[in-house]
C-alpha cells in the first residue's frame, strides 16, 4: 500500500473565492508507517486530514492510494482503503459499542447491513485489539472519553482499510489514555502492517513512537522526516516559534 | 395487535354492533342495511385511514429525527405541513368556501389538492436549496423560518376571512379521519407504502448517518443524495397525511421514541418496522377514543393524539437529560 499525495494544493472554496491553507504538498507514506503531524493551532491539520480522507477536494494537485486517484474513486472501494477517526462527538442514546464499530463493516454488507459470522468476527477482534471487550455490549453513552475514543478506532479497524487517519486522537484525553493510544496506534502499524496518519499536539509521545513526522506551518511547505531528523535541524522549534532552548528545555527530564 | 384494533375500531362506536354483525357484513350476508352502512361508509374507511396515517407519520418522524438527529424533530419540522396549511388556507379561505363547494365531493378533493400543492412547493423549495447548505442545523431552521412565513400569511387570510370560512379552516387543522373517501385511500396507500419500503431500502444509510455526515460519508455513503432522499420520503408521507387527514401532531414525533425505548436500539430496520406495528396501534386506539361508545359527538383526532402525546413527550425528555440523542 502507497499512499502519496503529488503537487497538492489544499483549502476552501466557497463561492468564487478560494482560501488556500497549504499548497506545493509533496508526501507519501508507506503500509507500516505510524506518520505524526504536527503543527501550531490552525495551520491546516485537520484541513490536509479532511482533504485526504476525501471528506472536502484538494484545491489542485492529486491524492493517490496504490496508483488510484482518491477524487475519481468509488466510495465504496474509498471506504475500503481509508478510514477515519475524527474530532465529531458521537452521542446516540441506546447505542451499545458493538453497534458502533460494526457500522465499520458498512462497505462489506448487504443493502440490509446483514452481518456475517466474518463480519462478526472481526467486530470482535476490533473490539478486543482496543481492549474494550468488557464493555462490547455497553452502552456508548456510559463510557468515558478515552474509552470513546478506543471505540472509533475498533470502527476504524473494523472498516479492514490499509490506511488510517485520526485527527487529534490523543485530545480530551488524559495521560495515561494519551499514551495507550499512541502505543495501541504503534502497534497496529507493526503486528497489522496498517499505515496511520494522526494529527497530534503531544510533542512528546508523537517523537517517541513515529517513523516520520510531518511539520506543517502557515504558509510553508510542509517538511517530513525522522523525529530525530527534525529535533536536530531545529525544525520542530520553528514550527512552534519557539527557540531551540526552549525546545531543549522542554524536553529535558 | 394490529386485527384486534382494527376489529375493535370498527365495532365501537356509539352506535354498538355485535362482532356477528361485522363478519356478516364483511361475508356479504349482512340483513341489516343500517349497520351495513356505517361499517362500509363510516367506520372501515376511517380505520383505513388510521392504519395509513399509523405507517406514515411515525416513518416520517423517524426519517427526520435521524436527519437533524434531534428528538424532538417531527414530520413538519420542514414546513410541510405549514406548507399543506397554506395551500388549504388560500384554497378554502380565499374561494373554495365562498363558491359553496365544501362540504361536497369536490369540495374535499379541492382541500386535499390545495395541500398537496402547499406541501410539494414547500418540498422543493427545501430540497433546491438543501444542496447549497453544508449542515444540517442551518437546513432545520429553514424549515422552521418558512413555517413562520407560510403560517404568517396563513394568519393573513385568517384575519380578512370571514368567521365561519376561518372555523372550516379550524377543523381542518384539528385533523380528522372520516370524510376520507375510498378513492381517496388509495391515493394515500399508494404513496405511504412505496415510501416505506424506500425508507426500509436505505435502512442501512440511515443507521450510518447517526454517526454524524463526516463519518457516513468516509463509511462509503453519499451523503447528499441520502439527505435529499430523506427529504422526499419523509415530505411525502408527512404531505399525503396532512392533505387528507389534516396536520396530525406528536405521533410523528413520539413513536419513535416509544420504539427506542422499547427495544434499546437505534438500529433503522428495527425502529421503521417497529414505529408501523406501534403507530398503526397507536392510531386505531386514538380513533375509538375520539368516538367512544355513549359520545354524541366525535372529537378531533388531534385532541386525542395530544393528549396521549403530550406525556410522552414529558418522558422523553425527562429521560433525555442523561440520553440526548
Amino acid at each position: 500500500m502507497n499512499f502519496k499525495i503529488s503537487d497538492c494544493s489544499i483549502g476552501y472554496r466557497a463561492g468564487s473565492q478560494t482560501t488556500v491553507i497549504a499548497s506545493d504538498i509533496e508526501m507519501e507514506i508507506r503500509s507500516g508507517e505510524l506518520v505524526s503531524l504536527i503543527g501550531a493551532n490552525g495551520c491546516g491539520k485537520s484541513t490536509l486530514i479532511r482533504t485526504l480522507a476525501g471528506l472536502q477536494p484538494a484545491l489542485g494537485g492529486s491524492i493517490q492510494i496504490d496508483g488510484c486517484n482518491l477524487a475519481s474513486m468509488d466510495r465504496k472501494m474509498r471506504a475500503q482503503k481509508i478510514s477515519v477517526v475524527l474530532t465529531d462527538n458521537i452521542s446516540v442514546p441506546n447505542t451499545t459499542v458493538h453497534d458502533i464499530v460494526a457500522l465499520g463493516r458498512f462497505p462489506y454488507t448487504n443493502w440490509y447491513g446483514t452481518l456475517s459470522e466474518h463480519d462478526e468476527e472481526i467486530i470482535l477482534q476490533s473490539i478486543q485489539t482496543v481492549g474494550l471487550q468488557d464493555f462490547a455490549y455497553r452502552n456508548i453513552n456510559t463510557l468515558s472519553d478515552g474509552e470513546r475514543q478506543r471505540v472509533m478506532i475498533a470502527k476504524a479497524l473494523a472498516q479492514d482499510t490499509p490506511f488510517i487517519l485520526l485527527d487529534e486522537p490523543t485530545a480530551h484525553l488524559d495521560v495515561q489514555n494519551r499514551i495507550e493510544v499512541m502505543n495501541l496506534l504503534k502497534k497496529l502499524t507493526v503486528s497489522s502492517n496498517k499505515a496511520i496518519l494522526l494529527s497530534t499536539h503531544e510533542l512528546h509521545l508523537a517523537l517517541n513512537v513515529s517513523d516520520s513526522v510531518w511539520i506543517m506551518k502557515k504558509g510553508q511547505p510542509l517538511l517530513s522526516g525522522t523525529p530525530r531528523q527534525m529535533m536536530e535541524n531545529g525544525e520542530i522549534a520553528k514550527a512552534f516559534n519557539l527557540s531551540e532552548t526552549q525546545i531543549a528545555e522542554s524536553f529535558r527530564f | 395487535m394490529i386485527p384486534i384494533c382494527f376489529v375493535c375500531d370498527i365495532l365501537f362506536g356509539s352506535v354498538h354492533i355485535p362482532f356477528d354483525a361485522f363478519v356478516d357484513v364483511l361475508s356479504g350476508e349482512g340483513e341489516n342495511e343500517l349497520w351495513y352502512n356505517i361499517i362500509t361508509r363510516l367506520r372501515l374507511p376511517r380505520a383505513v385511514a388510521a392504519i395509513l396515517v399509523g405507517t406514515a407519520l411515525p416513518v416520517s418522524g423517524l426519517l427526520m429525527q435521524t436527519l437533524f438527529r434531534n428528538p424532538l424533530a417531527d414530520p413538519y419540522i420542514l414546513g410541510i405541513s405549514t406548507g399543506a396549511s397554506l395551500g388549504v388556507a388560500v384554497f378554502s379561505l380565499a374561494g373554495g368556501f365562498s363558491l359553496g363547494l365544501f362540504p361536497t365531493l369536490w369540495g374535499s378533493l379541492g382541500t386535499a389538492g390545495a395541500a398537496l400543492i402547499g406541501a410539494a412547493l414547500i418540498m422543493t423549495v427545501i430540497l433546491v436549496m438543501a444542496p447549497h447548505i453544508h449542515d444540517t442545523v442551518t437546513l432545520l431552521i429553514i424549515g422552521i423560518m418558512f413555517g413562520s412565513i407560510t403560517s404568517a400569511i396563513v394568519n393573513v387570510l385568517q384575519y380578512f376571512a370571514h368567521p365561519d370560512e376561518v372555523h372550516s379552516f379550524l377543523l381542518w387543522t384539528m385533523g380528522s379521519l372520516a370524510n376520507i373517501s375510498n378513492n381517496e385511500l388509495a391515493i394515500m396507500a399508494c404513496f405511504v407504502f412505496p415510501t416505506v419500503i424506500g425508507s426500509l431500502l436505505i435502512n442501512k444509510q440511515l443507521d450510518a448517518i447517526l454517526l454524524g455526515e463526516n463519518y457516513a460519508f468516509s463509511l462509503g455513503v453519499n451523503t447528499k443524495m441520502l439527505r435529499i432522499a430523506i427529504i422526499v420520503l419523509s415530505a411525502i408521507l408527512a404531505g399525503i397525511v396532512t392533505a387528507f387527514a389534516g396536520p396530525i401532531g406528536f405521533v410523528g414525533m413520539t413513536i419513535p421514541h416509544v420504539a427506542r425505548f422499547l427495544f434499546k436500539t437505534n438500529s433503522h430496520k428495527v425502529l421503521i418496522i417497529n414505529s408501523i406495528l406501534i403507530g398503526v396501534n397507536l392510531m386505531l386506539i386514538c380513533d375509538m377514543i375520539a368516538q367512544l361508545p355513549g359520545m354524541q359527538a366525535i372529537l378531533p383526532i388531534n385532541t386525542v393524539t395530544a393528549i396521549f402525546g403530550a406525556p410522552i413527550v414529558i418522558v422523553v425528555l425527562f429521560r433525555g437529560r442523561r440520553n440526548a440523542i
